[in-house]
C-alpha cells in the first residue's frame, strides 16, 4: 500500500471508530427507549459508511460482516423489531468490529462466519414479514423509472454492492453537462470509469459513438456503481446534485430528479435538523496529526524565547524610537495568543472517555445481575489529549470497582430502602484551574474501621498512627501501596484491587486522588487533573550551577535552615543524615550526590551556609532533598527525554528554560523509592523553631494570624520572608525601639498594638508567639504576632468601609471571624517615624 | 554523491550529506549525569531537545576535547528520511526517531564524489572501529573515512538498550 493510501486508511480507521461509537450509543439508547426509527437510522448510516470505505480498501471480511449487519438494520428500518437477542448479536458484531479496527491490516484473518450465519438466520425471519409489506411508493410524475435497467443488471449490481459499492442512477444532458463545459464525451466516460463502474447506459449510443452531437434537450441515463457516497458523486462527475440518485436494488426502482436535496434520499426518515447538523459539523473540523501539533507547540515555544531576546535587544532603543514600544507590545500579545490557541487545539472533551462506559456498565450489570444506571455530567469539559488518554484506565478501574463491590444487588437495595437501580455518576467540572472528575455512587459505602483493621493487619500503619486518624484518613488508607492485593478481594473491605494503581496513574499525569464515603449512602472518588500535561507548574532548583526541575505535585514544602540552626536540625544516625522537622525525622539527601554529579560534594555542616531543602512526598514516602539554591516556581513545557537517553529512569522529561538552556525534570517517585528501602521515617517528638509555608500558589495566599485581639489579621504571604519562633532574649532595646537579631542583622521589631487600638489584648504566650520577617522593596522588619491561625489561598473581597486606619486595607469575614488585612507599604510608612 | 567532511581527533571523516540536517555552532550543553560517557548532554536546537554524542568514543575509544572550532553535525531523523526515500534520493536506511547531534572538532568541506570512488577500508586503518565505516575515499591525496551513520546510530541505541 503506498504512502497516500496509508494516510487514507488511517483517516478511515479514525472515522470508523467514530462511527462505531455513534452506533453503540444509539444501540444503548435503543435498548433503553425501545424502537426508534431515528436511532436505527443512525446505526444504519454508521454501518453503511464503514462498509462503503472498507470496500474501497478491499477489506473483504469487514465488508462481508458489515454487509450483513446493514441488511439486518435495513430490515429494521422497514419495521422489523430488534429484540434483545438481536441486539446482543449486533453487540457481538460490534465487538469484533472494534477488534478489527485495532488491527485493520490483518482484519481478513478474523473469524466472522459464525456471526454472519446468525445474522442470516435472523434475516430469514425478517424476510417472511417483509413480503407482506406493501411495495414502496413510487415517486411523483417527475421521477423516472429505471427499474428495467436495474432488473437487467441485478446480479451484477448485487455483486458490486456486496463489495461495498453503491449504485446510482445518473441523468445526463450531454450538451449542457459535458460539451458546454469543454469536455468531450470520452473524457467524461474516462473520468467516470476511473472512480467507478458504468453498468449500463441508455441510449447505448452514448458510449458507442462519443462524437455524436446532442441538442440541449437530449438526455442520457447512466446506471453507475462506485464506492463514493451520494454527496461525492456529483463532485466527481461534475454534475448537478439533483441529477443523481441512489438506487435501492431491493426495490428495483430508482428515484430521479427529486426536488429535495439528494442526501435526504439516502437517509430516509432521518430528522432533517440532524442531517444538517452532521454535515455542517463535518465542514468545521479537520483532522490534524498530533505530531504536527506538537511541532507547532515547539515552534511557539521557540518563538516565545526569541520574543524575549528581541525585547531585550531592543530595550535601549525603546525611548529613541517612539513607535517601537507598541510594535513590541503587539508582538507580545499575538505570540501569547498563539500559544494559548495551540494549547487549546490539543484539548478534547472528556465525553470521549465517558462514552466508553455505558457499554461497560451494560455488560457488567448483566454479568453481576445488578441494575445499574450510569449518568454523566460535564461531558463537554476539555482536557489535553494526553490527559484524556491517561484517564481511561483509572476510570475503568474505578467503575469496575464500583459495580463489582460498591453497588448492592437489587434485593439488598430495596431492603435498605433504596431504589433497586444503583446509580453511578461520572461528573467532570472545573475547579480552580484544574479539572475534577468525580466517580460517585449510591452504594453501600466504605467502613473506615474495616479499612483500618486491614491496614493494621498488613502493617501499613501502626495502632498508634490509627489513633490519630480521622475516619476520612482511614478511608484514604485504601490508596496505600500494598493495601489491596489480589488476595484481599472485597470480602473484607468491600472494595476491589488496585486503588493504589489508580492513585499512581493519576499522580503520574500530575493529578491527585481523594475519596470520601459514608456507610449506606455511597462513595465518591475525586480525581483532580491538570488541564494539560504539556505545561506543568514546577520548582526550579540549582545544583552545581546546573538547573533541575522538580514537579510541584510531589513537593510538600520548602525548608530553609540557617547556618546556626543546623546543629539542632540535622543529625547523623547510622551514617545517614536525618532532618528533624516538627514531629518527625526525615532522611536528608543531597541532590548533587544522588545524581552523582562530577567533582561535587556538599558539606551539610558548613557553618557559613544555610541549608535549602525541598521536602518531597511520593507514595507515602517523605524525604528532604538538599539543593544549592531554590530558584522558584516556573510553568514549564514538558518534553520527553530524547531517545538516546531513555535508559536513565531518574529523569521523567526535559524542558527548555526561559534563557534557552535545557533542564532535566527529575522523577521524584524514582528518587523516593530508591531511598525508601534504606530509610524509614520514625515518629518522635522534636520542637520546631521554624514554621514552613505551604508552597502551593503563593500568588494569592494569605497568612492569617491572631494578635491577641478579637479580630484576626492577615497579610499576603508574598511579603513574608521567614517565620521565626519568638525568643525574648534575642530582643535588643534601643531607647523606645525594639530590635531583633536575625542572621546577624538587627531588624526593627514592631507590634501592631503600637499602630492600632486593640480591644482587650490577651497576654503574649511566648511558646506560641512568632516573628514574621517581612520584606518589602528591601525594607526589612519584624512583626511580632501572637499565633498563626491559618494560611489560605483565596481571592479577597475586602470591605474597606469600616476600617479606621491607613495601615488596614480592609476587612473580610473568614471562618466567621472578622479578619483585618494589613497594608504593608503603609505599615512601613507609619513605622518609619518610630524606628 | 555529496559528502560533508569534518575532523575528529586529527582524522578526516565524511558523511553522506543527505543524512545530515545542518551544522550548528556549539550550544550550551546541559550535562546529563548518570548518562553513558559518550553522551555529552542535551542541547536546545530551536526548541527541540537533542542529544549530543561524542563520536570519538566509538571511533577512537577516547573522549575528545572541546575548542572554538567545534560544531554539532545534526543527523536527521527517520521522519525526515521518509521524505528522501519517497523522492528516491536514498536507499532504505534507518536512523533514530529523533535527530542526533554529533560533536565534531572542525568542519572541512563538502565534496562531490562518484560512488565508484569509494574503496573498502584499508587493513592499515588502525585505531578506528571498522564497523562504523562504510569505506574510504581519496581526494587530493588525502584519505577520507566515510562514516556509516545508520550503523553509528544503531550502535548508540544498542548500547542504550543494553544499559537498560
Amino acid at each position: 500500500m503506498d504512502e497516500r493510501m496509508g494516510d487514507l486508511l488511517i483517516a478511515y480507521i479514525e472515522e470508523a471508530k467514530d462511527h462505531l461509537n455513534v452506533i453503540e450509543t444509539s444501540m444503548l439508547a435503543l435498548e433503553k427507549e425501545g424502537h426508534s426509527s431515528d436511532l436505527i437510522d443512525s446505526m444504519f448510516r454508521g454501518i453503511h459508511s464503514i462498509k462503503g470505505a472498507a470496500g474501497f480498501f478491499q477489506l473483504n471480511t469487514l465488508v462481508y460482516l458489515t454487509h450483513h449487519m446493514e441488511e439486518l438494520l435495513s430490515a429494521a428500518r422497514e419495521g422489523f423489531q430488534l429484540n434483545e437477542e438481536t441486539l446482543n448479536l449486533i453487540f457481538k458484531c460490534m465487538d469484533i468490529l472494534h477488534d478489527m479496527f485495532i488491527d485493520v491490516e490483518n482484519s481478513d484473518d478474523f473469524e466472522v462466519e459464525e456471526l454472519v450465519q446468525e445474522l442470516i438466520k435472523v434475516m430469514s425471519k425478517t424476510s417472511e414479514g417483509k413480503q407482506e409489506q406493501s411495495p414502496k411508493e413510487i415517486g411523483p410524475d417527475d421521477t423516472v423509472d429505471l427499474s428495467h435497467l436495474v432488473l437487467n443488471n441485478k446480479p451484477q449490481i448485487e455483486e458490486l454492492v456486496k463489495q461495498g459499492l453503491l449504485a446510482f442512477s445518473v441523468k445526463l444532458y450531454p450538451k449542457n453537462d459535458i460539451l458546454d463545459c469543454s469536455l468531450t464525451i470520452s473524457e467524461f466516460i474516462d473520468q467516470a470509469i476511473s472512480v467507478g463502474v458504468i453498468i449500463q447506459v441508455e441510449p447505448p449510443s452514448f458510449l458507442d459513438d462519443p462524437d455524436k452531437k446532442y441538442n440541449s434537450k437530449e438526455e442520457v441515463l447512466l446506471l453507475y456503481c462506485t464506492v463514493m457516497e451520494l454527496e461525492l458523486v456529483p463532485l466527481a462527475l461534475q454534475l448537478p446534485e439533483n441529477q443523481i440518485a441512489s438506487v435501492d436494488i431491493d426495490e428495483f426502482t430508482a428515484v430521479i430528479n427529486l426536488p429535495i436535496p439528494s442526501t435526504e434520499d439516502d437517509e430516509k426518515g432521518a430528522p432533517k435538523s440532524n442531517t444538517a447538523l452532521t454535515s455542517s459539523s463535518r465542514d468545521e473540523t479537520l483532522r490534524v496529526k498530533v505530531s504536527q501539533l506538537n511541532k507547532l507547540v515547539d515552534n511557539v515555544g521557540e518563538l516565545i524565547l526569541s520574543r524575549k531576546q528581541v525585547t531585550q535587544a531592543l530595550e535601549p532603543y525603546m525611548t529613541e524610537l517612539p513607535n517601537l514600544a507598541p510594535i513590541v507590545k503587539n508582538i507580545n500579545g499575538v505570540v501569547s495568543d498563539l500559544q494559548e490557541q495551540i494549547m487549546n487545539a490539543r484539548m478534547q472533551p472528556i465525553g470521549s472517555v465517558f462514552s466508553k462506559f455505558p457499554r461497560l456498565i451494560r455488560d457488567l450489570s448483566r454479568q453481576l445481575k445488578k441494575s445499574i444506571e450510569l449518568k454523566t455530567k460535564g461531558d463537554e469539559i476539555e482536557l489535553d489529549k494526553t490527559v484524556i488518554e491517561a484517564l481511561s484506565d483509572p476510570l475503568t478501574h474505578l467503575i469496575r470497582n464500583v459495580t463489582d463491590h460498591e453497588l448492592e444487588l437489587p434485593e439488598e437495595r430495596v431492603e435498605n430502602g433504596k431504589s433497586a437501580t444503583g446509580t453511578v455518576l461520572l461528573n467532570a467540572y472545573h475547579q480552580s484551574g484544574q479539572v475534577v472528575v468525580e466517580v460517585k455512587d449510591d452504594g453501600r459505602g466504605i467502613d473506615p474501621e474495616k479499612i483500618a483493621s486491614t491496614a493494621l493487619n498488613k502493617h501499613i500503619c501502626t495502632q498508634q498512627q490509627l489513633q490519630h486518624m480521622s475516619s476520612e484518613d482511614k478511608i484514604r488508607l485504601i490508596f496505600s501501596p500494598g493495601f489491596s492485593t489480589a488476595e484481599v478481594v472485597n470480602d473484607i473491605i468491600g472494595r476491589g484491587v488496585g486503588m493504589d494503581a489508580v492513585k499512581n496513574n493519576i499522580e503520574k499525569i500530575g493529578g491527585s486522588v481523594d475519596i470520601t464515603s459514608s456507610i449506606g449512602v455511597g462513595t465518591s472518588v475525586k480525581l483532580t487533573l491538570p488541564l494539560t500535561l504539556a505545561i506543568v507548574s514546577s520548582l526550579l532548583v540549582e545544583v552545581d550551577q546546573q538547573s533541575f526541575i522538580l514537579p510541584q505535585v510531589n513537593i510538600s514544602e520548602l525548608v530553609n535552615i540557617i547556618a546556626t540552626e543546623k546543629k539542632n536540625r540535622v543529625e547523623v544516625i547510622q551514617n545517614k543524615n536525618i532532618l528533624k522537622i516538627r514531629e518527625t525525622l526525615l532522611p536528608l539527601i543531597t541532590l548533587g550526590e544522588l545524581l552523582e554529579l562530577k567533582d561535587y560534594s556538599y558539606d551539610l555542616f558548613d557553618e557559613n551556609k544555610s541549608l535549602q531543602i525541598v521536602i518531597i512526598e511520593v507514595d507515602g514516602i517523605s524525604l528532604g532533598l538538599v539543593v544549592d539554591l531554590v530558584v522558584g516556581i516556573e510553568e514549564i513545557v514538558v518534553k520527553p527525554i530524547p531517545q538516546y537517553l531513555v535508559g536513565i529512569d531518574i529523569y521523567s522529561g526535559a524542558t527548555i528554560l526561559g534563557n534557552g538552556e535545557v533542564a532535566l525534570i527529575l522523577d521524584l517517585s524514582v528518587i523516593a523509592k530508591s531511598q525508601a528501602g534504606e530509610n524509614q521515617a520514625q515518629t518522635i517528638s522534636s520542637d520546631s523553631k521554624e514554621l514552613q509555608i505551604d508552597l502551593t500558589s503563593i500568588a494569592n495566599s494569605y497568612l492569617i494570624f491572631d494578635n491577641g485581639s478579637e479580630e484576626n489579621f492577615s497579610i499576603p504571604v508574598s511579603y513574608i520572608k521567614r517565620i521565626d519562633q519568638y525568643e525574648e532574649n534575642k530582643i535588643q532595646k534601643v531607647g523606645p525601639k525594639n530590635f531583633l537579631e536575625v542572621q546577624g542583622k538587627a531588624l526593627p521589631l514592631i507590634h501592631l498594638e503600637s499602630f492600632l487600638e486593640i480591644q482587650n489584648p490577651s497576654p503574649l504566650d511566648s511558646q506560641k508567639a512568632k516573628v514574621l520577617i517581612i520584606d518589602h522593596e528591601s525594607h526589612f522588619f519584624c512583626l511580632l504576632i501572637h499565633n498563626i491561625v491559618d494560611s489560605k489561598s483565596m481571592d479577597t473581597d475586602l470591605d474597606s468601609s469600616n476600617v479606621s486606619s491607613k495601615i488596614l486595607e480592609g476587612s473580610m469575614l473568614l471562618n466567621d471571624k472578622l479578619t483585618l488585612f494589613l497594608n504593608i507599604p503603609e505599615l512601613i510608612n507609619a513605622s518609619d517615624g518610630r524606628f | 554523491m555529496k559528502l560533508a567532511t569534518f575532523w575528529i581527533n586529527q582524522s578526516l571523516f565524511a558523511v553522506d550529506i543527505l543524512l545530515t540536517r545542518e551544522i550548528s555552532p556549539i550550544h550550551q550543553i546541559t550535562h546529563v549525569s548518570k548518562a553513558p560517557p559518550y553522551i555529552l548532554g542535551l542541547i536546545n536546537l530551536r526548541g527541540q531537545i537533542i542529544s549530543v554524542v561524542d563520536p570519538s568514543y566509538f571511533l577512537h575509544n577516547t573522549p575528545s576535547s572541546t575548542n572554538k572550532n567545534c560544531r554539532f553535525l545534526i543527523i536527521t531523523s527517520n521522519e525526515d528520511l521518509k521524505h528522501l526515500k519517497r523522492m528516491q534520493l536514498i536507499d532504505d536506511v534507518k536512523l533514530g526517531k529523533e535527530p542526533l547531534a554529533v560533536k565534531i572538532d572542525k568542519i572541512d568541506d563538502v565534496i562531490d564524489i562518484n560512488e565508484s570512488q569509494i574503496l573498502p577500508p584499508p587493513s592499515t586503518l588502525s585505531g578506528i572501529d571498522r564497523e562504523m565505516i562504510s569505506g574510504v575515499v581519496e581526494v587530493d591525496k588525502e584519505l577520507i573515512v566515510i562514516m556509516n551513520m545508520p550503523k553509528f546510530v544503531a550502535k548508540i541505541l544498542d548500547a542504550e538498550n543494553k544499559a537498560r
